[in-house]
């Protein structure tokens, strides 16, 4: 930083400064219009990257965002999914009626219990796998492979595979079980195990995470390992105090993406149980009441509800998450 | 411990190896037998070549859609009869298109309805089409029936029962599920030290031969007498009981839901008290043998109802060694229910949607398909479904096959039909949940049958003040 002098405009003695960096010119217009293009050129680069994402877009516009708008007005109306009769406003009765409806804090309840325990576990189980994958042994890229393999199986293949698995009388489980005494229970059959049996056949598809933080541990920094093993930390100091904080980001992400695919959760409730929720509505999830309401009941204004509803719960708990997680993640230095 | 890290793999990498392998073996073997089901499917070996979907006949004046929902030999009779219809006259061409059901809701035929591109002719159950009527997507075949003669004489009492449930006739009938006959298994019940050729008449008949077959490994069910809370699903086994005990699931009038009929608590009190003699629905481990075949050819089941596909299945497919199977009509309570008082029936009806364009064309092949000779008979013949029209030789033949003949005797004497009202789904899967909180003890019979009443008849409420 050098100092040097300003001629004053007054043509009298010259004021002393502070000369500075040149501070970066400040992109013409307000926030609102900043994304205009200005210069011949920005405008060519503008248009041509416009034309070339005009499928994208438009497909997002027509084919996402036009069905948003939709389900958020008809979520007012008493609109039946045949598109038939009188589509009358019925303002907030469909959400007033969410509200004093049993089966969906029914669903709401199940919905919640099998994100807050699967989405920990899954992230637990993913990182297990992708630490033991993390090992310098022969033959790794091959049981990467086979790690990876389930998470790109058709879910509805893996249900039919699971519902085997989980048999109470052939199955390789409760086989397994009784190998060690312990009298497995009617996964499916009983409500007390159905949503533990969901989270187990859920931590099928934990492939795709694993290979995130797999990623992740290959971006941990070798020297400051080696270091904290010099200093004499042990195996479990050095994951706490070195590869959680390299890793953190990968763990915040693999939190926020597995509540709202947790809050989202129908394909396998769907199709293991088939779509009733049984045993006993034990595995009733907001998803599937959502269906049933649309499809089997017709009322695509309570479902239009439902989604909306759902949609609100899941940016709250998103950004909960977020305020909760977000400072304590480490990004290497950068902010 | 040393200081220093290790520069290679140490000796402990290959329990490393080991712990991978094995873990990665079992991914593997899991993985294996996903692909496998990708690969055979659900389907046996010896339907993979079957058509589901059929292009039109060129050349004709006429061309009509029908969306198949059915896979499987079901699903390539309706092929097989647009092809014998098309060989049957010149002017109409039939168009078949696969549009499977998604759980229990026909997802293409509901969004082609809300787009004002609905097929010709489309499949619905019997109970569903006042909903549908409801929201004015069928067209009435009142004029089309009188024009062809057909009156309530010449269908069975509980067919005409349900075609006439609404101000218009609807739908008509095209498969007749008479649910539904008990079938027992001869192998069990011998093994149990009971006669294999006596099965029971009434619900305590029931209750003692259950007692006999009754085995337990630990305290898991590995056979059983019968299932009643899995008669396809809870709401199939409580219109089942229900009727079984007498009871009624709507008002004379069919104005009111009555699922809280004495009878009807009466009927769900014995499937729980039944659950609970066996020591819980929860610790039921009897599965299918197969993916295709019914439980009963397990072995493990002593009785267990069946409709057509599926006993015709079990006497074609079932290993003779583990099932041979015996028929009769379903038992009533006494002093409550009478002999053959548990039939209702089920099924599919044919319907033309308002919106479609061709609905002559749709009449004259839903007319083949419901109440011709040729129609009817070929619907039997290619997959055993048993019209619902009186005259038809397919039901001759019913009457004369020794083992299916049940089915004859249950639909002439069937009285029961399942509501028939604008909200029946929501009648369903009200029952399919409440019934099944029952029987897992989560609520009490009454309970859970006044539970239904509520929501099914505020549902009424509220489809007449929107349809007045």
């Amino acid at each position: 930083m050098s100092t040097g002098t300003v001629p004053h405009p007054g043509g009298s003695a010259p004021v002393p400064t502070t000369s500075s960096p040149r501070r970066p010119r400040r992109p013409a217009g307000n926030r609102l219009t900043r994304w205009i293009p200005r210069t011949r050129s920005q405008r060519h680069t503008f248009w041509w990257g416009l034309f070339f994402t005009s499928p994208a877009l438009i497909g997002l516009v027509f084919f996402t965002g036009g069905p948003v708008i939709a389900s958020a007005v008809t979520s007012f109306t008493n609109a039946n999914l045949l598109g038939s009769g009188t589509r009358r406003w019925v303002g907030l009765e469909n959400y007033a009626t969410l509200l004093r409806d049993e089966q969906w804090w029914s669903s709401l309840f199940n919905t919640f219990f099998l994100t807050i325990v699967s989405v920990p576990l899954g992230i637990a189980v993913a990182l297990g796998l992708a630490l033991l994958l993390n090992w310098r042994v022969r033959g790794i890229g091959f049981y990467r492979v086979i790690f990876y393999i389930p998470s790109i199986v058709p879910v509805v293949a893996s249900a039919v595979v699971w519902a085997y698995v989980l048999n109470p009388q052939y199955g390789v489980l409760n086989n397994l079980l009784g190998v060690v005494g312990i009298e497995g229970p009617g996964w499916l059959s009983d409500p007390a195990w159905s949503k533990p049996a969901l989270i187990l056949f859920g931590l099928w598809g934990t492939g795709n995470l694993m290979v995130i933080l797999l990623a992740g541990l290959q971006g941990v920094p070798q020297d400051l390992l080696e270091q904290a093993s010099l200093d004499g930390a042990g195996a479990l100091q050095r994951f706490r105090n070195v590869t959680v904080p390299f890793i953190s980001p990968h763990l915040l992400f693999a939190v926020i993406t597995g509540l709202i695919a947790g809050f989202q959760y129908f394909t396998p409730a769907f199709v293991l149980t088939g779509g009733n929720g049984d045993p006993a509505g034990s595995t009733l999830v907001s998803g599937v009441y959502l269906y049933q309401s649309a499809f089997f009941n017709y009322q695509l204004g309570y479902a239009s509800a439902i989604g909306w509803v759902l949609f609100v719960i899941i940016a709250l708990v998103s950004i909960v998450a977020y305020r909760l997680m977000g400072r304590r993640v480490y990004y290497g230095g950068a902010a | 411990m040393s200081p220093f890290p290790p520069t290679r793999p140490s000796s402990h990498s290959i329990s490393r190896r080991r712990a991978l392998a094995a873990l990665a073996t079992g991914a593997a073997a899991l993985s294996t037998s996903a692909c496998t089901v990708i690969d055979d499917g659900a389907v046996a070996p010896d339907q993979m070549d079957l058509e589901l979907h059929k292009e039109p006949a060129p050349g004709r004046q006429n061309t009509i859609e029908l969306f198949n929902i059915w896979g499987g030999r079901t699903g390539n009779a309706w092929v097989q009869l647009a092809e014998v219809y098309e060989a049957s006259q010149s002017h109409t061409a039939v168009r078949v298109t696969y549009a499977p059901m998604s759980g229990n809701t026909q997802i293409r035929l509901q969004t082609a309805i809300a787009a004002g591109t609905p097929p010709d002719l489309a499949f619905c159950t019997p109970d569903e089409y006042p909903q549908l009527a409801g929201f004015g997507v069928i067209a009435t075949l009142d004029r089309y029936m009188s024009e062809a003669g057909l009156a309530g004489d010449q269908y069975p009492a509980a067919v005409w029962d349900q075609m006439t449930k609404t101000d218009a006739i609807y739908a008509h009938p095209v498969l007749v599920d008479v649910n539904f006959p008990l079938f027992w298994n001869k192998k069990v019940f011998a093994d149990a030290g009971l006669d294999p050729d006596v099965p029971p008449a009434t619900i305590d008949d029931l209750d003692r031969m259950s007692d006999a077959i009754l085995t337990k490994g630990g305290s898991q069910i590995t056979r059983i007498g019968t299932v009643p809370w899995d008669y396809y699903g809870f709401s199939n086994s409580m219109y089942t009981c229900g009727f079984a005990f007498g009871g009624t699931f709507m008002s004379e009038d069919n104005e009111v839901a009555t699922p809280d009929h004495p009878h009807l608590v009466e009927a769900l009190t014995w499937m729980c008290d039944y659950a609970e003699r066996v020591g819980g629905a929860s610790r039921l481990a009897i599965t299918s043998p197969s993916q295709t075949l019914p439980t009963i050819a397990s072995g493990n089941l002593g009785l267990a109802p069946m409709t057509t596909a599926d006993a015709q299945n079990v006497f074609l497919n079932g290993d003779p060694e583990t099932v041979d199977l015996g028929a009769a009509l379903f038992p009533y309570a006494e002093g409550l229910g009478e002999p053959g008082s548990a039939t209702w029936l089920g099924g599919y009806d044919l319907f033309i949607p308002e919106e479609s364009t061709q609905h002559d064309a749709a009449w004259d092949f839903l007319q083949f398909a419901t109440v011709s000779d040729e129609g009817t008979m070929t619907n039997y013949e290619s997959s055993t479904l048993v019209p619902g029209y009186s005259p038809s030789p397919a039901l001759e033949a019913l009457a004369e096959d020794p083992r299916l003949s049940i089915y004859h005797e249950a639909l002439i004497t069937c009285r029961n039909i399942r509501p028939t009202i604008p909200v029946s789904g929501l009648y369903t899967t009200s029952l399919d949940t409440n019934v099944s909180a029952a029987i897992y003890g989560q609520l009490s019979p009454e309970a859970a049958l006044t539970k239904v009443a509520d929501q099914v008849n505020a549902a009424m409420d509220a489809y007449r003040q929107e349809n007045a």
